[in-house]
C-alpha cells in the first residue's frame, strides 16, 4: 500500500533541522502498523508525510504504486482519510453535521447526500458509540467524546487507509480498548489498512500487527507484535528499563517500568 | 540614575541621535561661515532674513519636533505598559481622533470667552474617546485584539464626525484640515513655549510613577496584591499619557505612528523594564520625528507642496508597523469569542420571517414618512410625489444593498478567515478602495463615477491579494488581518489629508462620500450594485457546504479532498468584489460587515447558508434605518449614513460591553 522509499524531512527556516533522515519501509495492505517511539522522534513527522501534509526533502512516497503527489486531492481523500493529533473543532457544528462531511469526498461541494450516504453515517456513529448525542454541538463534548467523533467522521469518509495520529490519547482505558479493538475488527472485516501512531506499549503489543520504531528521525527498529514485546527490544527503543511479562493463559505479554 | 545598557536599542538610539546632529549642523552651517552661531541662536540679526528665518521658524520647528515625538513616544509606552498591549498608542485608541474632534467643535462653536477652557476641552475629548475604547474591549477574552479593534472603530467614527462637522462649517475647512494633518512648521517661538512645559510636567509625572508601572506590568491580580490601587493608578497614569498628547495635539494636529512605531519597535529589540522602555522612547521618538521632519522639508523645499508632517509620519510608520509586528508574535493565538456551549439547536425560520418582515415595513415607511420641524411627516399625492418617491428609493435601496453586500463580504471572511473579527472594513478591504479611489480622484484628475468605481473595485482586489500572500505563511493570524487593516487605514487617513489640503472643487463631496453619504448614487449605480450582490450571494450560498468545510482549518478540509487554497483565494475574491460594490456606495466607514454576521452568529445563524441569510437581513435592516435616520435626524441637513451606521456599532459594542458586566 503506502511504499517509502529513502525518505526524508527536513524544517522550515533558515536552520533546516533533519527531522527524519533516510526511512525505508513498507506499510503492508489490509493490516494495523504502529509507528512508536519516544517523543519528538519523528512519529507525527512521519505520518503527516504519509497524509501530505508535509513534503519529503528527498525519497519517494507512493501509495498503490502511484507517487503520492500525483493523486488528485479529492481521489487521496476517498483512498486515504487522517486524523490529525489536534484537530480544529468547529464550536458550532452538531455532532452529525461534523460526521457527514465525511462524505465530502464522495458527494463534492454541491452533490446531493443519498440514502447510502446517511446509511454510511449512522453506522460509523453506531460503531464509535455516538449516537446518543448526533446532535449535541461539539463544543460541548469531552475531550475523549470528541475524539470518538472524529473516529466516526473518518469511517464515514470509507477510505481503505486509516491514518491516526494518537486516537486514543484522550481515553479513558475502556474506549482505547473498544476503539482499538474496532479498528482491529474493521481492517479484518473490511481489509482496511491502518497506521497509527500509539504511544502504549502494550496496547500495540495486543492489537498492532507491523511495528515500526522511531529514533531520533532514524528508523530503529520493525517488525512483527510479537518480536515487538520483547524485553531487549522495548528497552533499545525506548531506551528506558523496561520488562515483559508472558501471560499465562494467553499469546500476549504485558510490559512494566522496571 | 544609571542605565543598564541595551546593546540594540542603544545603538538605535545612537544612530537617531547622530541623525539628528546631522540635521542639526545642516540646518546651522550657512551661518557657521558667516560666524554666527552663537547670534543666531540666541539673537539674530534682525535685517538679515536667513537669521530670522533659522531663529523663528528652523530652531523652533526641530525643537518641536523633538518635543512632539519624544511625548508621543513616551504617551505610547505608557499606554502599551499600562493596558499591556502592544499595539496600543494614543493614535490607534482613539485619543487622538477624540482630541481632534472635541477641539475642532470647541474652536467653531464655543464663544471667544470660552478660550481659557480649550485644554480641558481637548482632555476630556480624549479620555472620553479612550475611555469608550477601552469599555468596549475590557473583560472579552481576547482583550488584546478588541481593544485595537475598539480603537480603529472610535477613531474612524470620530474622524468621520470631524470632518462632517468641517463640512457644514466650510469657511474653515482649509486651515483646520492643515492644522490636523499634522504641520510642525512654525514661525515664532509661541507654540514651543505652549508646549514644552506640558510635555515636560507631562513626563516628571509619569516618570515619577515608573515603578507602580512595572507593577501593572505583571497583571493585575498580582499588582492588587502587592498593594497597588490598580484601577486609581491606571487612570492617573493614562490621563498624564492623554495630557501629553492633548498638548501635543493642540499645537500641531494629529502626528500618528510615532507614539505606536517607536515604543514597540524598542520592545522588540529586547527592552522590558518599563522604566527602560520610556527613557529610551522618549529619546529614540524625539530624535526620530525631528529626522523625519527634516525629511519632510527637503521634500517641500523641491515639490513646493506642502506635505503635513503628521501625514508623512502616517505613511512612512504604517509599513514599517507591518514588519515589525510580523517578528513579535506577540499576540494570543486563535481564539472563538462566543461559546455556545450547549445550546439547542433552533430553527431560525421565524427570525429570519420576522427580519424579512420589519425589512419591507421599513422601507415603505422609509419611502412614505419623514421627519421635518413640525415632527413626523406623511407624503401624501400632491406636489412633486414622482420626483421625491424616486430620490427616496434610491437611496434607500443603495443602503439596503450596500448592507446586504457588506453582510455577505463580512460573513465570508469571517468564515474563510477563521476569524471573528475580521471584516471587510477591518482587513483594510474598504480603506483600500477609497484609497485607490482617492488617488485616481484627486492625483490624476479621474472625475467619471464609472472610472471611479472601475479603479475603486481593482484597489480593494489588490489589497486583498497582497493581504492573502502576507498572511499564507500566517495563516490568517488575526492579528495579522487587524494590523493590515490599521496600516491601511491610516495610510488612507493621511492621504485624505493631503488630498483635501490641496483643496479643490471635489473636496466636499468627497469628505461626504468617506463618511459614507448615498446622497450622490444613481439608481443605476444601485442595480449593478445589486445584480453584482445577488450573484455573488447566490454563488455564496451555492458553495455552502465546502463554506463550511473551510471552518475545520486547511489541514482537515484538505484531508477531506477540499482544494482549500483555490477554494480561499476565490471567497476572498467574492469578498473583495463585494465590499468594494458598497464602498463605492457609501464610502468605506460603517462597520455593517463587521456587525451584521457578528449578530447573526449571536442570534444563532450557525451553519454557513443560514450565516449568509441572517446577515444579509440583519445589515440591510440596519443599514435601513442607518439611512432613514441619516436623512431625516438633523434635517433639512442630510448626514452621512455610513457614520450612523457606525454610531450605531458602536452603540452596539458598547451595549455588549455593559451587559457583561
Amino acid at each position: 500500500m503506502f511504499d517509502l522509499k529513502n525518505v526524508s524531512f527536513q524544517s522550515d527556516g533558515k536552520n533546516p533541522k533533519t527531522l527524519l533522515g533516510d526511512i525505508t519501509v513498507s506499510f503492508p495492505t489490509g493490516e494495523f502498523s504502529a509507528i512508536v517511539g519516544h517523543n519528538g522522534s519523528g512519529k507525527s513527522t512521519l505520518l503527516k508525510l504519509l497524509a501530505r501534509k508535509n513534503k519529503p526533502a528527498s525519497g519517494q512516497i507512493t501509495l498503490d504504486a502511484t507517487v503520492l503527489g500525483d493523486h488528485s486531492t479529492r481521489d487521496f481523500a476517498r483512498k486515504v482519510a487522517y486524523l490529525p493529533q489536534n484537530p480544529i473543532t468547529p464550536t458550532h457544528l452538531s455532532v452529525r453535521e461534523l460526521i457527514a462531511f465525511g462524505r465530502y469526498p464522495w458527494r463534492g461541494a454541491f452533490g446531493r447526500y443519498r440514502a447510502e450516504d446517511h446509511e454510511k453515517i449512522d453506522q460509523a456513529m453506531m460503531l464509535t458509540h455516538v449516537t446518543g448525542f448526533a446532535d449535541r454541538f461539539v463544543a460541548s463534548l469531552s475531550g475523549g467524546e470528541r475524539q470518538r467523533v472524529w473516529l466516526a467522521m473518518l469511517l464515514a469518509q470509507d477510505a481503505p487507509v486509516l491514518l491516526l495520529d494518537e486516537p486514543t490519547s484522550a481515553l479513558d482505558v475502556g474506549h482505547q480498548r473498544d476503539i482499538l479493538q474496532l479498528i482491529a475488527s474493521l481492517k479484518s472485516e473490511i481489509g482496511l489498512t491502518v497506521i497509527a501512531v500509539l504511544h502504549d506499549i502494550d496496547m500495540v503489543g495486543r492489537f498492532a500487527d507491523h511495528i515500526l520504531a522511531l529514533r531520533g528521525g532514524q528508523t530503529c527498529w520493525q517488525g512483527t507484535a510479537g518480536d515487538f514485546m520483547q524485553t531487549k527490544t522495548l528497552r533499545d527503543i525506548f531506551q528506558t528499563e523496561i520488562g515483559v511479562i508472558r501471560l499465562p493463559d494467553s499469546p500476549h505479554s504485558v510490559s512494566y517500568i522496571a | 540614575m544609571t542605565l543598564p545598557i541595551h546593546r540594540i536599542p542603544a545603538l538605535l538610539c545612537l544612530v537617531l541621535a547622530l541623525a539628528t546632529v546631522a540635521v542639526f549642523v545642516t540646518d546651522i552651517l550657512p551661518f557657521a561661515k558667516i560666524d554666527a552661531i552663537g547670534k543666531v541662536l540666541l539673537a539674530p540679526d534682525e535685517t538679515d532674513f536667513d537669521q530670522i528665518l533659522f531663529h523663528y521658524s528652523t530652531l523652533p520647528r526641530l525643537i518641536m519636533g523633538f518635543l512632539c515625538g519624544a511625548g508621543l513616544a513616551l504617551a505610547g509606552a505608557a499606554i502599551q505598559t499600562v493596558l499591556r498591549n502592544p499595539l496600543a498608542a494614543p493614535t490607534t485608541l482613539g485619543v487622538g481622533a477624540g482630541v481632534e474632534f472635541a477641539l475642532t467643535v470647541f474652536l467653531l462653536l464655543a464663544p471667544a470667552a470660552a478660550a481659557p477652557f480649550q485644554e480641558a476641552v481637548a482632555l476630556t475629548g480624549g479620555m472620553l474617546a479612550l475611555g469608550t475604547v477601552y469599555l468596549i474591549a475590557a473583560r472579552r477574552t481576547n482583550a488584546t485584539l478588541w481593544l485595537i479593534l475598539a480603537g480603529m472603530i472610535v477613531n474612524l467614527l470620530l474622524q468621520s464626525g470631524t470632518q462632517i462637522f468641517l463640512l457644514f462649517n466650510e469657511q474653515y475647512l482649509q486651515s483646520v484640515f492643515m492644522w490636523g494633518a499634522g504641520d510642525l512648521a512654525q514661525n515664532g517661538w509661541e507654540s514651543t513655549i505652549f508646549v514644552l512645559p506640558r510635555v515636560i510636567i507631562g513626563m516628571i509625572a509619569i516618570f515619577a510613577l515608573s515603578r507602580p508601572l512595572d507593577l501593572l506590568a505583571l497583571g493585575d491580580d498580582t499588582a492588587s496584591s502587592l498593594g497597588a490601587k490598580v484601577t486609581l493608578l491606571r487612570i492617573v497614569i493614562l490621563g498624564f499619557a492623554v495630557f501629553i498628547t492633548a498638548s501635543i495635539i493642540s499645537a500641531v494636529g494629529m502626528i500618528g505612528f510615532v507614539g505606536l512605531a517607536i515604543p514597540a519597535a524598542l520592545r522588540i529589540a529586547g527592552l522590558t523594564r518599563s522604566r527602560d522602555l520610556m527613557i529610551y522612547s522618549l529619546f529614540a521618538g524625539g530624535f526620530a520625528l525631528l529626522c523625519i521632519d527634516f525629511i519632510v522639508r527637503q521634500m517641500n523645499g523641491i515639490g513646493g507642496d506642502i506635505l503635513p508632517t503628521g501625514a508623512a509620519t502616517a505613511l512612512f510608520g504604517a509599513p514599517f508597523i507591518i514588519l515589525i509586528l510580523r517578528k513579535a508574535r506577540i499576540m494570543p493565538g486563535q481564539q472563538s469569542d462566543d461559546h455556545h456551549q450547549d445550546q439547542q439547536i433552533i430553527s431560525k425560520n421565524t427570525l429570519s420571517l420576522a427580519l424579512f418582515a420589519t425589512l419591507l415595513a421599513g422601507i415603505i415607511l422609509s419611502l412614505f414618512v419623514s421627519l421635518n420641524q413640525n415632527g413626523l411627516a406623511f407624503l401624501n399625492g400632491a406636489d412633486g410625489f414622482g420626483d421625491i418617491i424616486t430620490q427616496r428609493a434610491e437611496r434607500t435601496f443603495a443602503a439596503i444593498i450596500c448592507g446586504a453586500a457588506l453582510a455577505v463580504s463580512g460573513t465570508l471572511i469571517q468564515r474563510v478567515g477563521r476569524n471573528p473579527l475580521a471584516s471587510p472594513e477591518i482587513t483594510g478591504v474598504s480603506s483600500a478602495t477609497a484609497l485607490a479611489m482617492i488617488i485616481a480622484l484627486v492625483f490624476f484628475g479621474f472625475g467619471q463615477r464609472a472610472e471611479l468605481m472601475m479603479i475603486g473595485a481593482a484597489g480593494g482586489i489588490v489589497s486583498l491579494m497582497v493581504l492573502l500572500l502576507l498572511c499564507r505563511k500566517f495563516s490568517h493570524a488575526p492579528h495579522y488581518l487587524l494590523l493590515n487593516g490599521l496600516a491601511l487605514t491610516a495610510i488612507l487617513g493621511a492621504l485624505v489629508r493631503i488630498a483635501l489640503t490641496r483643496g479643490g472643487t471635489q473636496t466636499s463631496m468627497l469628505i461626504s462620500w468617506l463618511a459614507g453619504t448615498t446622497y450622490f448614487t444613481s439608481m443605476t449605480e444601485v442595480m449593478v450594485v445589486a445584480g453584482v450582490t445577488a450573484v455573488l450571494l447566490t454563488v455564496a450560498i451555492i458553495a455552502r457546504r465546502p463554506l463550511e468545510l473551510a471552518s475545520f482549518g486547511a489541514d482537515q478540509a484538505t484531508s477531506l479532498g477540499l482544494g482549500i487554497n483555490g477554494f480561499q483565494f476565490m471567497i476572498m475574491l467574492l469578498a473583495a468584489i463585494l465590499a468594494a460594490s458598497a464602498t463605492l456606495l457609501v464610502g468605506p466607514l460603517s462597520f455593517v460587515g463587521l456587525m451584521a454576521p457578528h449578530l447573526a452568529r449571536i442570534a444563532g445563524y450557525r451553519l454557513a447558508g443560514g450565516h449568509l441569510l441572517g446577515a444579509v437581513l440583519i445589515g440591510a435592516n440596519v443599514m435601513m434605518v442607518a439611512e432613514w435616520l441619516a436623512r431625516n435626524l438633523l434635517y433639512p441637513q442630510q448626514l452621512p449614513t455610513g457614520l450612523i451606521a457606525a454610531l450605531i456599532g458602536t452603540g452596539y459594542f458598547l451595549l455588549l460591553a455593559i451587559k457583561r458586566r
